[in-house]
């Protein structure tokens, strides 16, 4: 066993700590979270230019070709500041799925642009239920000559109104597990019609509708019938990169508790020399350390191990029960001046209640868990 | 030994259950945003209501406008109201400075400030909080001098809730800079449209204006205004505390929401079993819940039991609201967690479960364990005084 990050993992974190400081503010976040955000102008921009999109992208495509730990290393880092943009979708889910499930000319046209940041991807496989509840889909694509028509509604798509490429999971004959993905570029693409779901924080999201909408046969990724294999591992991929982000988030707010509380003084001293708030401390740093491990071990597990799967309900278990718990702690640290709109605390709060929500809610992992454990 | 209510009680309970039926605004889930005009008429016109028949302030004593019924019935009042998530219950009135005037204070303050409350006519807030003093209120910098028959306050509190739309405040001040720190403490009541009051909004974390920083500039209080004696309200000011502090309020929201959600999950689909209220995971977790909130339930009505008979323990109050403060928040948070991905839909989004409600409660209680006493200092009390262990 090693514990340390790599040089290039190091240099990677390191690297995102000082761009992500200068560049994302809380009212970055509250902007983006309220649906004002232009986030696509300049940050986005910018974050393009660092080839984060390509991370995982093989070199001959243009990407970094690395694996999931240094996209990990990053993921943290963007969790830990709550950066509101669709790295996870498009580097994590985006990138790996194509490069899983794609045939040689769909790598060569999505990975590059991709890796160039010229391309946001977004999964639109949730509706009335989440994907990971394998609930039978009401979309449907039917192919007649020669072309496949989508019709029905996707719900909870994060970030749709920026990306130029979906995938959309839909309903591809009468069995509930007959499904296919398919790559639809919304540019192209006549009667794809997109609302704002209003949410407390945590990425922009939309119902997407879908009016038969037409893409060619060349728009199946994997293969017909078989989408469910690629909608398990894009929640896979999600529930990994959830939980690394939400392990960076619960550093940064035991970080910003412990300094808060050793400069707020009460009866004369700092109120982080009582015990009680010691110990909330103690307890809030020692579940953000369990999440770190935890969440990095699934991203090891992705590239290298055995059983990712129980690897990642293991993180984002642990992330789903945590992260609120420190927030919760942080806000009784932190007194009535934690409890205001202006304080960037309870942003972290509302990131945690979403994310707990998708990749898969607290039981349904813990189901997973509880399968492999009687079997 | 005894765990149901008196018929009279029963019926009280259910004549106050369908009063509120009827006032609130059909299909009203709460809650109230004061800060809102229409939810602050329905704030005003459920305490009239409520005041016309003599609930609001059931818990007093008759010649000040109550019914003089023992404790439990005003606790009763407290959970229904809270259970209905209804506005119009007027804590900072009759349950903080009204209890604290019929025992500190004049005949004259009695007469003059008592029957508006319980008429229902008018809010009062609380000025304790200031920038540099919360848990350590004894360091209150807020100054009160002397001038002839009035006293100017200069300084500013903060925290204030309602202060937007309250006609009164009471407040504590410093009229003794030389005496030891809890000597020198005055408790007043402050017409807040005096001259030199500024009132300025704080938005909270769940998203609306529900306190405000209150600035005192050379703020004239005649001295017939003061409650307790002058150089006495530490405790006065403490004494009102204890008023205050029960975790009623929080049982009788904690119980409406988890109806909510059972009701709720009794139709929601579940990836295993026929609704989500058969999925063993989501009810084991469900009766949980229920059995700490009947816990916090009983713990706060021992409370209000043991002080009708006027010999409450000194940590019967704390208990009460730690307990149930905490397990109003875990409530919350299930139920947020339970609606899945629309449970942190924000209010205002068509598909958010429950119109977004509880999840603005969810970010709202967050400051249940912090107020009144945060729950630190709970513990405090309650390990130092209940369970006198060692303090070196
Ligand atoms: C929603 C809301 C409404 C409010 N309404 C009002 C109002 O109407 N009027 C009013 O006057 N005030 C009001 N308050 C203020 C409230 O009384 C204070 O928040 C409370 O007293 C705590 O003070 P603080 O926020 O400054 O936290 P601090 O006192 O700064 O506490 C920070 C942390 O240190 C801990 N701590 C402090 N001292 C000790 C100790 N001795 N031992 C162990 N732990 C300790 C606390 O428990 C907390 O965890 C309100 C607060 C909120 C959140």
């Amino acid at each position: 066993m090693d514990f340390d990050l790599s040089e290039t993992q190091e240099l990677i974190a390191s690297g995102a700590r000082e761009f992500l400081a200068a560049r994302v503010s809380g009212d970055l976040v509250r902007n983006i979270a309220a649906g004002t955000g232009s986030y696509s102008d300049s940050w986005w921009r910018d974050v393009t230019q660092l080839e984060w999109p390509g991370l995982l992208v093989p070199e001959e495509l243009g990407g970094a070709g690395l694996g999931f730990p240094e996209l990990g290393a990053l993921l943290e880092e963007w969790g830990a500041v709550l950066a509101p943009g669709p790295l996870l979708e498009t580097a994590l889910q985006g990138a790996s799925a194509i490069n899983r499930f794609g045939n040689d000319g769909q790598l060569k046209e999505f990975l590059p642009p991709i890796a160039a940041g010229e391309m946001i991807v977004t999964p639109a496989v949730h509706e009335e239920q989440p994907a990971w509840a394998h609930i039978s889909l009401n979309a449907s694509a039917r192919f007649i000559n020669g072309r496949w028509t989508l019709n029905g509604e996707k719900r909870f798509a994060p970030f749709a109104a920026n990306a130029n490429l979906m995938l959309v999971s839909a309903s591809t004959g009468p069995s509930a597990d007959d499904c296919t993905l398919f790559l639809v570029r919304p540019e192209d693409s006549r009667g794809i019609e997109l609302t704002p779901m209003k949410t407390a924080a945590g990425p922009p999201l939309s119902r997407v509708r879908l009016h038969d909408v037409q893409v060619t046969e060349d728009a199946v990724l994997g293969e017909v019938g078989r989408g469910q294999e690629a909608i398990d591992y894009l929640m896979l991929l999600g529930a990994v990169g959830r939980s690394l982000q939400m392990a960076g988030a619960a550093r940064q707010v035991v970080n910003m508790t412990v300094d808060y509380v050793s400069n707020r003084h009460q009866f004369g001293r700092p109120v982080g020399s009582f015990q009680a708030v010691q110990h909330h401390c103690a307890n809030m740093a020692v579940a953000a350390k369990g999440m770190a491990l935890l969440s990095r071990k699934a991203a090891w597990t992705l590239s290298e191990g055995s059983n990712p799967a129980r690897a990642a309900a293991m993180a984002k278990v642990k992330a789903n029960r945590e992260l609120p718990y420190v927030c919760a702690l942080a806000h009784q640290c932190h007194g009535a001046i934690g409890f205001t709109w202006e304080h960037n605390l309870h942003l972290f709060t509302r990131h945690a209640l979403h994310w707990r929500s998708d990749y898969g809610d607290t039981n349904y992992h813990r189901k997973k868990l509880m399968t492999e454990a009687s079997a | 030994m005894r765990f149901d209510f008196t018929p009279e009680e029963q019926r009280f309970r259910d004549d106050l259950a369908s009063f509120l039926n009827g006032a609130l605004p059909p299909g009203w889930i709460g809650p109230a945003d004061e800060s809102r005009d229409d939810h602050w008429q329905l704030y005003i016109d459920v305490r009239r209501g409520l005041a016309d028949r003599g609930w609001l302030t059931v818990g007093w004593p008759k010649q000040y406008g109550g019914k003089g019924v023992f404790p439990i019935t005003s606790t009763i009042f407290a959970e229904q109201m809270a259970y209905h998530r209804a506005p119009g219950n007027d804590r900072f009135g009759t349950r903080m400075i009204g209890p604290t005037l019929i025992r500190f204070g004049t005949e004259d303050q009695k007469r003059r400030f008592l029957p508006p409350i319980a008429r229902g006519e008018v809010q009062w807030c609380q000025g304790y909080s200031e920038p540099d003093s919360g848990s350590d209120l004894a360091s209150i910098r807020t100054r009160a001098v002397q001038d002839g028959h009035d006293f100017i306050i200069t300084g500013s509190k903060i925290w204030s809730t309602l202060a937007h739309r309250a006609d009164w405040m009471f407040l504590l001040a410093r009229t003794d800079p030389d005496a030891p720190r809890h000597k020198g403490i005055t408790m007043f009541l402050c017409d807040v449209h005096s001259p030199g009051v500024s009132v300025k909004p704080i938005l909270n974390m769940a998203g609306y204006h529900s306190f405000n920083e209150v600035r005192f500039d050379s703020v004239r209080v005649p001295r017939s205004q003061v409650v307790g004696g002058i150089n006495n309200g530490w405790s006065t000011g403490l004494a009102l505390l204890n008023f205050e502090r029960s975790g009623i309020d929080y049982v009788g929201w904690a119980s409406r929401t988890l109806d909510d959600i059972a009701h709720y999950a009794r139709s929601a689909p579940d990836p295993d079993s026929s609704s989500l209220i058969y999925d063993p995971l989501f009810s084991a977790q469900l009766v949980d819940l229920k059995v700490e909130v009947e816990s916090a339930r009983l713990l706060t009505y021992e409370a209000a039991w043991q002080q009708g008979k006027g010999e409450a323990s000194p940590t019967a109050a704390s208990i009460s609201k730690l307990a149930a403060s905490e397990v109003n928040q875990r409530v919350h948070d299930f139920a947020v967690e339970m609606l899945g991905m629309y449970g942190p839909l924000a209010p205002g989004s068509d598909l958010a479960a429950f119109e977004g409600a509880l999840l603005k409660l969810r970010l709202f209680y967050t400051s249940g364990t912090i107020l009144a006493g945060s729950n630190e200092i709970q513990r405090n009390i309650i390990a130092a005084r209940g369970l006198n262990l060692p303090r070196k």
